[in-house]
């Protein structure tokens, strides 16, 4: 993570004078800022452990962000026609369902018994290979992690953690207008702690597929 | 819910707490002569509940240590944090347990052959006013035809005065028994689980202190009873109601598991089936059902038999999320079980 906060870093002080965003057209024009917003999903792997009673064992674990539940905007400042360095802030809502094995009723799995909100605010790098209109992209970064129960769970009032993503994705700017593009994106993510029952730990995991609309401000 | 009948004023409630092996908090209800039915406890204001105990030396252990282990235990009571009836020992009496009326509190040992039947390691005689349901007086005996021990570790052959002590404690604030455990073969023996309520009718056994430890059920139970404003604030309830081919399933036992707090507490449906559990931490929780089971039987809290469905298989309640929000109901946790 060192290493990418310091390209981070690096790619802040640099100032050379370049094109950001050539179309397909040959236009070379200087835009360095891009915004985008997208929707997605977000498939988790996250289990919070068990808890055990006289009569029952309690395994937890994350649902999936079903595909409308993310939400998101990405800001980035182009540093080269090759790099860029991204802002990111999204926000899913998560269901989590219990595994039941009671000693005499057997195993029942219940579904969505309570959810989440969960908000990743953090930064990327992005190397973009442009080919004409299409530009694909891969990407690494990092940030904060933040989940809250969407109604009150006592002793837990939200859980904060760092986490890593790296993915790819494409651009694909529109012939006309030519400040426009759709973007796909396509990311793994891990964070350091998630939602537990008492004692467990907990790494959530995750593939997270957008898609959006990307503009071209400056 | 529960039949009584009364004949004066005030008016006696004996509970007993039996061998062997040796909870839903439940709370001690009687049917007023208006046909209210009141929850039993003390009035409880800044001064704390005092009681006395029988001057004559046990037949085990000095006077003293005597003194010490029932202070002990109330004291593990006082403990908790969510609750504020607090108890005092006002001093030695010459008085015996069971002298009725006397507006003495006194706990001691018996040797009274009415009193100490066989199986009975101690009982609860509460005097209250029949209209309110407030307790204005509690005395305790513990039986003198068993061994008994004060020490800490516990001692072969003998009960613990502490752990039976609590648990008469616990229906001398106003709880009734509670039905979080069950008895597990262990060798030739049955034993009561560990994680037991306190409250369960029956011991943990001799050369067991367990029953120094109160559960969530019971500390739940006593806050329930005795809150402090947080715990008012900060505790919500579940609601619903059990049948069983559409028809209400009388005294059928409920149990809610907050897997986040860990936290068992339990509750009895009325003799209509709908039942309500107070005092639950915010969260979702898994809601089983099951009917109350030998070695117990609806006697043991305050049930008649006639009345009670025994007829069931456990069940869980899967209906969706069973979410318990602070300081509020939530209702529709409904459970259909099977015969």
């Amino acid at each position: 993570m060192a290493t990418v906060l310091c390209a981070l870093l690096m790619a802040t002080a640099a100032s050379a004078q370049f094109e950001v965003n050539p179309t397909a057209r040959g236009q070379a024009k200087p835009k360095r800022l891009e915004v985008s917003g997208f929707i997605g999903m977000l498939s988790v792997n996250q289990s919070l452990g068990t808890a055990t009673n006289i009569y029952q064992t309690v395994t937890g674990e994350a649902e999936n962000i079903d595909f409308g539940k993310l939400l998101g905007f990405r800001a980035s400042w182009a540093f080269t026609p090759m790099i860029s360095a991204e802002f990111n802030v999204s926000r899913g809502n998560n269901p989590y369902s219990f595994s039941v094995d009671d000693d005499t009723i057997g195993t029942e799995n219940l579904a969505d018994q309570f959810e989440t909100d969960q908000l990743f605010l953090g930064g990327n790098i992005l190397f973009q290979f442009r080919r004409g209109n299409f530009v694909p992209y891969v990407t690494g970064g990092g940030g904060l992690q933040r989940t809250t129960p969407t109604s009150p769970i006592a002793e837990i009032e939200r859980v904060s953690a760092f986490d890593i993503n790296f993915g790819g994705g494409l651009k694909l700017w529109l012939p006309n207008p030519e400040w426009l593009a759709v973007r796909v994106d396509l990311r793994y993510h891990t964070a350091t702690d998630g939602i537990t029952f008492p004692g467990g730990s907990s790494t959530p995991k995750g593939l997270e597929l957008t898609i959006g609309a990307s503009f071209t401000i400056f | 819910m529960k039949a009584r009948t009364f004949s004066a004023g005030l008016v006696a409630l004996a509970l007993l707490t039996f061998v062997p092996g040796s909870g839903a908090y439940h709370i001690l209800q009687h049917v007023s002569p208006s046909g209210d039915e009141v929850e039993l406890g003390w009035e409880t204001g800044p001064n704390p509940v005092p009681y006395f105990v029988n001057n004559k030396t046990p037949l085990d252990f000095s006077l003293q240590e005597a003194v010490e282990a029932i202070e002990l235990s109330y004291q593990i009571w006082e403990d908790v944090e969510t609750a504020t009836i607090t108890f005092e020992l006002a001093g030695l009496t010459s008085a015996e347990p069971f002298e009725f009326f006397d507006g003495k509190s006194t706990l001691g040992f018996t040797s009274d052959p009415d009193l100490a039947s066989p199986g009975v390691l101690g009982a609860t005689l509460q005097v209250i006013d029949i209209f309110s349901g407030e307790i204005v007086e509690a005395d305790i005996f513990f039986s003198n035809n068993f061994f008994w021990s004060v020490d800490p570790n516990g001692e072969p052959g003998t009960f613990d005065l502490v752990s039976v002590a609590t648990h008469e404690i616990g229906h001398f604030f106003g709880l009734d028994h509670s039905h979080v455990g069950f008895m597990e073969n262990e060798g030739f023996d049955r034993q009561l689980v560990s994680g037991a309520a306190i409250m369960y009718p029956f011991s943990f056994g001799h050369d067991n202190v367990t029953g120094r430890n109160l559960t969530d059920d019971d500390m739940t139970g006593i806050s329930v009873m005795y809150p402090t404003g947080e715990f008012v604030q900060r505790r919500g309830r579940l609601a619903g109601r059990v049948t069983k081919g559409g028809q209400g399933v009388a005294f059928a036992h409920v149990v809610a598991f907050n897997p986040f707090t860990g936290q068992t507490i339990a509750s009895f449906a009325d003799d209509t089936g709908a039942y309500e559990i107070r005092g639950l931490a915010s969260g979702p929780v898994t809601v089983r059902v099951n009917p109350i089971s030998d070695p117990t039987s609806p006697e043991d809290f305050g049930f008649p038999s006639h009345l009670a469905d025994l007829d069931f298989s456990d069940a869980l309640f899967l209906g969706g999320s069973a979410q318990v929000v602070p300081s509020n109901t939530t209702s529709g946790i409904d459970i259909e079980v099977q015969p």
